[in-house]
């Protein structure tokens, strides 16, 4: 959902916005979401490769043009961290929301 | 199933009050009946414990959800009982909460995520040391079954005692230091029987000691020796990626140098330079500088080179602006300009700079007030859609300094919102939002026209609910009565009927007729959800004034005719019922009978409402966090 308003947006700050989170200007609904069972768990295990224990739960994952978008529970204090890898599950930026 | 261990020390209960002795009769009885030919044991003990216990009433009550939700259809069975299993935790009746659990048996977990059974141990064993009930939570460690979710349990624990608030807890009778604490740490991870637990558990106590190089050692070189046990290759790599930063640390340079040797994935090796470097103020105190040093450029060298020959170059160009960043925060320039210096960072792929939207410049000419300008760019936008919704923004910024200039605004997007075809859900949410702005700058007629082209009705709650609400409003109840017959919608009507009762008749100064009036328009209502809604204001209006008897039949009559699973969360009956001192009718209403899984709900509703009311009763805080949780959130 926030990245169908982030594609939706029209002024600078959501330009600004998509570009730091690799989106490109495309339609609200060119975000795909990821339903693969093996997508969605390649996605978890890179998502929480490095946090300790076993894994707390799934991971949202969606596709936008050459990325995966994965939101789960990996925190930064009160925010949430959405992680934007390329389809070879390399990590190339991120957000905390 | 598994035995109790706590009873003796949850029957240590102080005489109670009369209403929950009552209680417990009606429940001992009920409960019998329920679990039929079961006999089921009532506790002596009555009433709250001030120390922390639960009542015998929550209790039973609780039990009583365990055992319909174990007769709950299969699809619900095990998030019922999970749910019963975390409300007997949060009311302190542990051993219940123990039993439970025993009943949890989970499918395979996919992958190695956390399991139901591990998510009610966990909170079981942080529950039971925030309590400062350290040698419970020993035992409770020590039954739990299979040995893999208790060594999970046992790597919890060892990080706690290493680092958490609960930490002092464990420290001997004579005393001793943070180094006696991460002793014993160490000492429960060593005996941890699962290599992947034992190794998470040894890194966090590694993390937990930094201060302290030789623990650091210590934890370090033992999670090396567990990582061969760990099945999972994958898993084996990172974490083999995860100790070279603390082997770093605790001076073990040539193993950390050999371990970084091994690392294939290029994520791993960039996962080491980034945390060294983002850690490396930590070492500048340490011996062996000089090796450290050359160490880390090494690693830091070779991520370079992984980056410079990375195939993708979004990744290569992220690896290294990276890592520059962070040798930069870590007050390293000197190195960054060595090792990563600017010109091996590649500029972003090239994307069109950010350039003023139509939107921008028509909020620029609106600032240099060339309305002209306005109409002009906004006209040119070419969507009727994409016009409305300009317009709105622009009245909304508008309307603190010119009223006129955002009523006609929002006139404006009206018309370009019904001038062409467009997604009636899209549709709908644009035209309550203008509806919206235009009650809240008094245009109340405008308002209602504009509502009237919304075809969900659910598109229209939020407008309705703050319909007037600003203090341009000069609406009396008897207008809005008046305006609300213009509604075309007759589900649109009732959300007005809900507004008028609780915006303008139940208020403060209600009068005798103000309060006769709402309660005949909450029954004139025919949408089932708000009819509900409002009964259930009118119920707290009545509880508000002090009329407790009428309160209670009004909730005790909307809690029999049920309640849309949809409005569940939002419907607070039961606890109005309990303040209105119905705690009787509340507990008869949750044993009452029911298919199992409705059962559940209403028992385990009824125990949060009572449990509430302990908590208030003994004073004791309510903490509510959003941030994770140290002990339940993270090892």
């Amino acid at each position: 959902m926030q990245l169908r308003q982030g594609l939706a947006g029209t002024d600078s700050a959501r330009a600004r916005w998509r570009q730091r989170m690799l989106l490109p200007d495309v339609p609200p609904d060119s975000a795909i979401v990821i339903s693969d069972e093996r997508v969605c768990e390649t996605a978890a295990r890179s998502y929480y490769r490095y946090r300790l224990g076993p894994m707390p739960g799934g991971v949202e994952v969606a596709r936008v043009a050459d990325h995966y978008y994965v939101y789960g529970q990996n925190r930064a204090g009160e925010w949430t961290i959405l992680e934007v890898f390329t389809l070879q599950f390399h990590s190339v930026a991120s957000a905390a929301l | 199933m598994r035995s109790s261990h706590f009873s003796s020390t949850l029957l240590r209960a102080p005489p109670c009050s009369t209403s929950h002795a009552l209680l417990t009769t009606v429940l001992a009885a009920a409960v019998a009946c329920s679990t039929a030919g079961h006999r089921t044991e009532v506790p002596q003990a009555k009433g709250a414990d001030i120390s922390g216990a639960p009542s015998d009433t929550l209790r039973m009550l609780l039990t009583g959800a365990r055992d319909a939700a174990r007769r709950a259809p299969d699809a619900q069975r095990l998030y019922l009982l999970e749910r019963v299993a975390q409300a007997q935790t949060r009311a302190h009746d542990f051993a219940g909460a123990e039993q439970t659990l025993a009943l949890v048996t989970a499918p395979a977990s996919v992958g190695d995520t956390i399991t139901a059974a591990q998510r009610i141990e966990t909170n079981l064993l942080c529950t039971l040391l925030e309590r400062r009930r350290a040698a419970d939570a020993l035992q409770f460690v020590a039954r739990v079954r299979p040995a893999d979710d208790r060594s999970w349990l046992q790597a919890r624990l060892a990080r706690q005692m290493a680092a958490g608030h609960e930490a002092r807890l464990f420290v001997s009778a004579a005393g001793d230091d943070t180094t006696g604490q991460l002793t014993r740490a160490l000492d429960v991870a060593r005996h941890i029987t699962l290599p992947e637990a034992r190794v998470d558990a040894l890194l966090a106590v590694a993390e937990a000691a930094a201060k302290h190089p030789s623990f650091v050692a210590r934890a370090s070189r033992e999670a090396l020796d567990a990582l061969d046990g760990i099945r999972d290759r994958d898993r084996q790599q990172s974490r083999t990626a995860m100790l070279i930063p603390p082997l770093f640390q605790g001076g073990e340079l040539e193993l950390a140098n050999r371990r970084f040797a091994t690392l294939s994935d290029p994520r791993d090796r960039r996962y080491v330079a980034t945390s060294l470097v983002w850690n490396s103020p930590r070492y500048t105190t340490l011996p062996r500088l000089s090796a450290q040093d050359a160490l880390l450029d090494a690693i830091i060298r070779r991520v370079v080179d992984d980056a410079v020959h990375a195939s993708d170059p979004e990744v290569s160009r992220s690896v290294l602006a990276t890592l520059r960043e962070a040798l930069v925060h870590a007050g390293q320039r000197a190195r960054a300009d060595k090792l990563v210096p600017e010109r091996l960072v590649p500029s972003p792929s090239p994307s069109p700079p950010v350039v003023p939207s139509t939107l921008d410049r028509a909020r620029t000419a609106l600032n240099q007030h060339d309305f002209a300008a306005v109409q002009r760019l906004i006209s040119a936008m070419n969507s009727g859609e994409r016009e409305a919704r300009a317009w709105t923004a622009l009245a909304w910024e508008t309307y603190m300094w010119n009223r006129d200039s955002a009523a006609t605004f929002l006139e404006r997007a009206r018309a370009a919102l019904v001038r062409e075809p467009i997604d009636s859900a899209a549709f709908d949410a644009i035209a309550s939002n203008i509806a919206q702005y235009q009650s809240w700058i008094g245009q109340q007629e405008a308002a209602i026209s504009t509502i009237n082209l919304v075809r969900n009705p659910d598109a229209t709650q939020y407008t309705v609910s703050e319909f007037g609400s600003s203090t341009f409003s000069t609406l009396t109840a008897p207008r809005l009565r008046t305006l609300a017959s213009e509604v075309r919608r007759p589900a649109v009507r009732d959300q007005f009927f809900l507004r008028i009762i609780t915006g303008y008749l139940l208020v403060r100064d209600a009068s005798p007729s103000d309060i006769a009036w709402a309660r005949a328009l909450a029954d004139s209502i025919g949408t089932p959800a708000v009819r509900i809604a409002a009964r259930e204001r009118v119920a707290n209006d009545a509880l508000t004034r002090g009329d407790s008897a009428s309160a209670r039949e009004m909730y005790a009559a909307l809690l029999s005719q049920g309640v849309p699973s949809h409005l569940a969360t939002r419907f607070s009956a039961e606890s109005g019922l309990a303040r209105a001192g119905g705690d009787r009718t509340l507990v008869a209403w949750a044993l009452a009978d029911a298919p199992a899984e409705i059962r559940t709900e209403r028992l385990l509703r009824a125990a949060e409402v009572l449990e509430r009311q302990l908590e208030v009763r003994r004073r004791e805080p309510r903490i509510i966090s959003n941030g994770p949780d140290m002990c339940r959130d993270q090892l």
